[in-house]
């Protein structure tokens, strides 16, 4: 397996957001991490990236820990963040290269996969610009081929669809489709459900800290014959069902 | 409007208090002392060779006092959304402004009164005046800059608007000028420095006193300068906040960025590894930020200028050691600056490695300040013994704020 979250018991404070969550996200799949604002979705992003320490329970990345080998685990991961962040010093090109350094690429090969990212999101020509002057789009663009740069196993994905043009976003899914060939997991946290139905391998929906289902659209739509076709009408069904507790 | 002028000014005061707090921690307290300790004892040597014959130290002299008679502005502690709230209570302001007034023109004239005590020795070795006189001198002073800070309640009010029948096609000869203010000024001090004190200073205060009857005339008759007002502030309070930053972090100044293309060929020299990768980083930061790269800066030229004037003693090496320490202490921050940059925690490289990634930046910046330290001393005809004591001072310096002092406070 790639990712492997068991029991994790997790937040920002003493009060806990995540109350024992567990799922995995294997080699070659992606894992669309779904649920309405304030669910832990982010709070399980920063825990897997290693931003919070869990309280309880374990998350382990191809038998790596944090706690154990921080390095070996930190390597494997490649993040988008939802909103863009920049180095404000660094040119486009200085970003690439930092990234290159940080992860120990080996120079000429990341450059050349470099070019490949940039002439798809049609960034070859700003390689001298100051990325921090961007607009949103574009700066999400810097960092989806910042993270495509490297040879992650895993990519952590926090809203793409957002901000992104829908050409950006049909290259995006081409790029996800690629490393997923290549044997890596991607956990992407969405809202957009349309996308993600079509686009997902898997679904963990996360509802007030907890995993209320995860499996297939398929597995799902079978556990709720009742709640509808559609991602977004099973979704809809499943956080109503809750506000009328 | 007198309350709320009360309020804000215990805020902006224990926000004050909280900065100098900061500013004045013990490690520059014991700076500070042996920095105007030696400024002192250089100064009462200086005095000594000073007489009567130096006549042209009057003209300095009469520099100093204008140009610190510039010092302390009005704090309006007007805020942006004033323009909003405040508005319908424009004529209620007045009594608001009165307040700012009052509290900015006690501060001022404290400030005034250092100074003219400061320089007043000066003033007695060359004219040999005497008690009276000195007084009067004392008085002048503050007497223009009671002018000044009338003619900046003035200004708080559109009166280029509404007054300028007679001053339209000529603004600059507006009696509320700036260029008027240094004018007067300047004739007022040429009077009391080469005439006579008593004479300045009586013309002083009935400058002062008209132009105290102008502004009791003008202000009915205007509106508040608001947003004029609203960026005066700003900008004063971003000085004082400029200032802070020199010692701590201040949120509020934010340095902007530079690409500096023409200083890329530093950059060539660092390594590309993955063990330098924060170097590559922290390089590029340093170099096209404002924020630090201008604090180096400034405090090299103006230790190497110190340092080129203060003799071959004990005070060079003083004051050697405090600016690099003084550069150093204040670089400490940078380590932080990224901190808020998700990418820089969950890069697969270590604390470990970016803290010695940042010492050798420390090392490098450092020991380029204590070249051009050390040439300026070389420079100024010192022995090569001196050259050669500075030289290794700062070596062992450097190496105990690298080593040590910056590991002890970021480790």
């Amino acid at each position: 397996m790639a990712l492997a979250i068991k029991h994790l018991v997790g937040g920002y404070s003493q009060i806990p957001v995540l109350k024992d969550i567990s799922f995995e996200v294997q080699p070659g799949e992606l894992v669309g991490l779904i649920g309405l604002n304030g669910a832990g979705k982010s709070t399980t992003i920063n825990h897997i990236i290693g931003l919070l320490t869990p309280m309880k329970g374990s998350i382990e990345l191809n038998g790596q820990t944090l706690a154990a080998n921080p390095q070996a685990y930190k390597a494997q991961i490649a993040y988008i963040p939802e909103t863009p962040i920049l180095y404000e010093e660094l040119t486009l090109k200085e970003h690439l290269e930092m990234t290159m350094l940080a992860y120990g690429l080996d120079q000429t090969q990341a450059w050349k996969r470099a070019h490949e990212l940039l002439k798809i999101f049609r960034l070859d020509n700003k390689l001298s610009w100051f990325p921090a002057n961007f607009s949103k789009g574009m700066k999400q663009k810097v960092m989806i081929v910042c993270a495509f740069l490297t040879n992650a196993k895993l990519f952590i994905i926090d809203e793409p669809f957002l901000g992104l043009d829908p050409l950006a976003v049909h290259d995006l899914l081409a790029l996800i489709k690629e490393v997923k060939a290549q044997g890596a997991g991607v956990l992407m946290s969405t809202h957009v459900l349309d996308t993600a139905e079509k686009a997902c391998d898997r679904f963990v929906l996360l509802h007030s800290g907890e995993v209320q289902t995860q499996g297939t659209f398929a597995e799902i739509r079978a556990a709720y014959p009742d709640a509808g076709a559609s991602l977004n009408d099973i979704y809809l069904a499943l956080t109503g069902v809750t506000r009328d507790e | 409007m007198n309350e709320l002028y009360h309020q804000r000014l215990g805020r902006h005061l224990q926000r004050m208090l909280r900065y100098l707090r900061l500013v004045f921690n013990d490690h520059f307290v014991i700076a500070l002392m042996f920095f105007v300790g030696g400024l002192g004892l250089a100064y009462s040597n200086w005095l000594k060779t000073v007489g009567p014959h130096d006549q042209w130290l009057l003209v300095v002299l009469g520099g100093i006092l204008l140009l610190g008679s510039r010092i302390g502005r009005i704090a309006t502690l007007i805020e942006p959304a004033d323009t909003v709230f405040l508005l319908p209570r424009e004529r209620d302001f007045h009594q608001y402004l009165a307040r700012a007034w009052r509290y900015s023109w006690g501060l001022a004239q404290l400030v005034q009164l250092a100074l003219v005590i400061l320089v007043m020795p000066l003033f007695v070795l060359i004219t040999r005046a005497s008690g009276w006189a000195l007084v009067a001198l004392v008085g002048l002073q503050l007497a223009i800059k009671d002018y000044q800070l009338t003619l900046a309640m003035i200004k708080l009010y559109q009166v280029d608007g509404a007054f300028s029948g007679r001053y339209r096609r000529h603004p600059r000869l507006a009696p509320w000028s700036t260029l008027t203010s240094w004018l007067v000024s300047g004739l007022l001090l040429v009077l009391g420095l080469a005439v006579s004190p008593w004479l300045g200073f009586a013309v002083a205060v009935i400058v002062a006193l008209v132009s105290r009857g102008l502004f009791r005339r003008l202000w009915p008759q205007s509106t508040v300068a608001w947003r004029a007002d609203v960026t005066l502030e700003a900008n004063r309070m971003l000085g004082i906040y400029r200032f802070f930053n020199l010692f701590t972090d201040v949120p509020m100044v934010q340095g902007s960025v530079k690409r500096r293309r023409y200083l890329d060929w530093v950059l060539r020299w660092l390594p590309k590894n993955q063990q330098h990768a924060f170097s590559y980083l922290f390089g590029r930061g340093m170099l096209r930020g404002t924020e630090f790269s201008g604090l180096v800066a400034r405090l090299t030229i103006i230790g190497a200028i110190l340092l080129y004037f203060s003799g071959h003693g004990w005070l060079a090496i003083g004051l050697d050691v405090l600016f690099l320490y003084l550069i150093g202490f204040q670089l400490l921050p940078f380590y932080k600056r990224y901190d808020n940059i998700v990418f820089t925690h969950i890069y697969p490289l270590s604390a470990k490695q970016r803290l010695r990634n940042f010492q050798r930046l420390l090392t490098i910046v450092l020991t380029t300040t204590a070249i051009i330290f050390i040439l300026a001393v070389a420079l100024s005809n010192a022995p090569l013994v001196q050259v050669g004591i500075l030289g290794v001072v700062n070596l062992i310096e450097i190496y105990l704020l690298v080593a040590w002092y910056a590991k002890m406070r970021l480790a």
